[in-house]
């Protein structure tokens, strides 16, 4: 099964990512992530880039992006240039179908993110490292929180896609439910933190603002990370429920 | 006994609007090439579909090669290929690409791929350009290499759905004879929805004839043909008087006779005896030059079958298929 698995996510990123226009506007599109996020942003930043929480979130949030692009064609592509039935008369099972279509939206995904958080580590010692004398590294605990959020995000976003991407007719279609997914996601806490802010008295939300820079980052992230574990569990189970392919529209 | 590839029993299913496939009723022997003929929308993609798991009979059931259709049907899926209404080709990746995607899909070794691909391309003087993207193909190109994608693993069951749909007469001509080629090989059972006649009459040893997801001929295509298809004479010769057509017409076993440009056209019964007509003939002194007879095509026996069952609003018998 994991080799069928492979296969799928093989197929797909040569498929849908390589060879999506022309192999040179790929790879222009691919090395300009990288430019971006692990040369220019980390050579202005300096030795900050590893030492600043904030920076964290400049280019922490690339796999959602990434992924929620391949996962949104993973089956509504299919459907669109007509090679879904194809695919179904295979002798692959649901669940290596489902497995694979997740998988190569994490790899890519998750790959992008490992790729751009070397890659800068690569260009901030080059050159300020080397100026400064000593080895910029993240801290052990955020290369860790990186790692392993990054991941469970990752999955967490294919999985809801996944779902996403088999009731939608086309691959726009998916995109954009799926962009409006993450912006709700990504904005509805912090609209709710702003709105409950607001309603708090000034003493009170300095005692909140204290209690906040006292807790512990390592515990937040743990307990962020069995969150997202969570709900991984959850989304993974309920799409391998939906999909069952004698119940997919072929066309 | 010969052993059976496919057999359904009252296979039905219903579509919120309408029923697709309605108590279907099918037993193809192994090794044969089965035509299921029917106009559109009669049934054809959902029984192939209904066969290969990806749609869910309403009710019935069926087996493939012994594997039971809603249960087994990963079983099912692993002895098929499939060539469905789309070619289902990646136009991104390579065609060798697709053939080695498909293939290990199959669960075939990447060693075992390579030599199957030049035995399926070679002849299909596709081998050469295996390294083009199948997006850069012409139709014709794309489907002589769907057929070979759906025969990468030597599936014993293949399922054609309207394999020459879309081609020009020529590419669907040559894909004709590839799949003459390509089908006999390895006494594989060949499942193929159609509505073009003469690929039905070319290809088939068996056909059924399906209506509104009804089954309303299954036989022989000479038997098919000769169930409903009339026969015809025909003769050339001098002195054919309108009164000696009227003459013939009124003849028991004639169905109809007709004078045109000087020669007798006349539709006969199975049981008409064409030299008893030829006696008569030369009895009132015509000068006979030429007798031609003839057989309706599998076509016309087709439009007859359809035709007929819309007039009786019935099916017509089917043919019990253990008498073969
Ligand atoms: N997924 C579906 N939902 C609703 N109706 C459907 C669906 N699939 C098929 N039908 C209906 O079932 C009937 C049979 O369709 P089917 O595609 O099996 O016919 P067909 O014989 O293959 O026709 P064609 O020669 O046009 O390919 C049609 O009336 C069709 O509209
Ligand atoms: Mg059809």
């Amino acid at each position: 099964m994991l080799g069928d698995i492979w296969l799928i996510v093989n197929k797909e990123v040569r498929e849908v990512v390589l060879r999506a226009g022309s192999s040179r506007a790929t790879i222009l599109n691919l090395a300009l992530i990288l430019l971006v996020f692990g040369v220019v942003l980390p050579l202005q930043a300096g030795a900050a880039w590893v030492d600043s929480w904030w920076l964290l979130f400049s280019w922490t949030w690339l796999p959602l992006f990434l992924v929620s692009a391949l996962v949104a064609d993973s089956f509504a592509g299919e459907r669109e240039r007509h090679t879904l039935e194809t695919l179904l008369t295979t002798a692959l099972s649901d669940r290596t179908i489902l497995f694979g279509k997740i998988a190569a939206a994490v790899s890519y995904g998750y790959g992008m993110l490992l790729s751009v958080m070397l890659m800068s580590l690569l260009t901030v010692n080059a050159v300020w490292g080397v100026r400064e004398g000593r080895l910029l590294l993240f801290s052990t605990s955020v290369t860790v929180g990186v790692l392993v959020i990054g991941l469970l995000v990752t999955l967490l976003i294919a999985a809801i896609g996944v779902m996403i991407s088999l009731k939608a007719k086309t691959v726009r279609q998916a995109g954009q439910a799926l962009s409006l997914g993450i912006l709700a996601i990504l904005w509805i806490p912090g609209l709710i933190i702003a709105l409950g802010a607001r309603a708090l008295s000034e003493a009170q939300q300095q005692a909140l603002w204290e209690w906040a820079s006292m807790l512990d980052g390592r515990a937040v992230a743990a307990v962020s990370a069995l969150v997202l574990l969570v709900l991984d569990a959850v989304f993974v189970g309920i799409a391998m429920r939906r999909f069952k392919r004698s119940r997919l529209s072929l066309d | 006994m010969t052993s059976i590839a496919i057999s359904t029993s009252g296979l039905t299913r219903d579509f919120p609007s309408v029923r697709a496939v309605d108590d279907l009723a099918l037993e193809v022997p192994a090794g044969i090439v089965f035509g299921f003929l029917g106009p559109n929308g009669s049934g054809k993609t959902t029984t192939v579909r209904i066969l290969l798991g990806l749609v869910e009979p309403s009710a019935g059931s069926a087996t493939v090669l012994g594997h039971d259709i809603v249960n087994e049907a990963d079983a099912v899926r692993a002895a098929s290929g499939a060539l469905m209404e789309q070619a289902g080709l990646y136009e991104r990746l390579t065609a060798e690409e697709n053939l080695l995607f498909f293939g290990r899909a199959a669960g075939m070794r990447s060693a075992d791929i390579a030599p199957r691909v030049r035995e399926l391309l070679g002849p299909l003087d596709l081998y050469e350009r295996r390294g083009e993207l199948v997006g850069t193909w012409s139709r014709g190109m794309k489907q002589r290499l769907a057929v070979a994608r759906a025969l990468i693993h030597r599936p014993r069951m293949l399922f054609l759905d309207e394999p020459t749909a879309g081609l020009d007469p020529i590419a669907a001509a040559e894909l004709r004879d590839d799949l003459e080629k390509l089908v006999r090989e390895d006494g594989v059972t060949v499942f193929i929805n159609t509505h073009h006649l003469a690929e039905a009459e070319r290809l088939c040893d068996l056909v059924g004839v399906i209506r509104r997801g009804r089954l309303i001929a299954f036989g022989h295509p000479d038997e098919v043909r000769g169930r409903v298809g009339k026969r015809r004479l025909e003769v050339v010769g001098a002195g054919i008087s309108n009164e000696l057509v009227a003459e013939i017409d009124a003849l028991s076993h004639v169905q109809s006779a007709v004078l045109d440009k000087g020669r007798l056209r006349a539709d006969l019964t199975q049981a008409a005896r064409i030299p008893d007509i030829v006696r008569l003939l030369v009895d009132r002194g015509v000068d006979i030059e030429e007798v031609r007879r003839g057989s309706e095509s599998l076509e016309e026996a087709f439009l007859a079958l359809l035709e007929g069952a819309d007039e009786a609003g019935l099916e017509i018998a089917q043919e019990d298929p253990d008498a073969r």
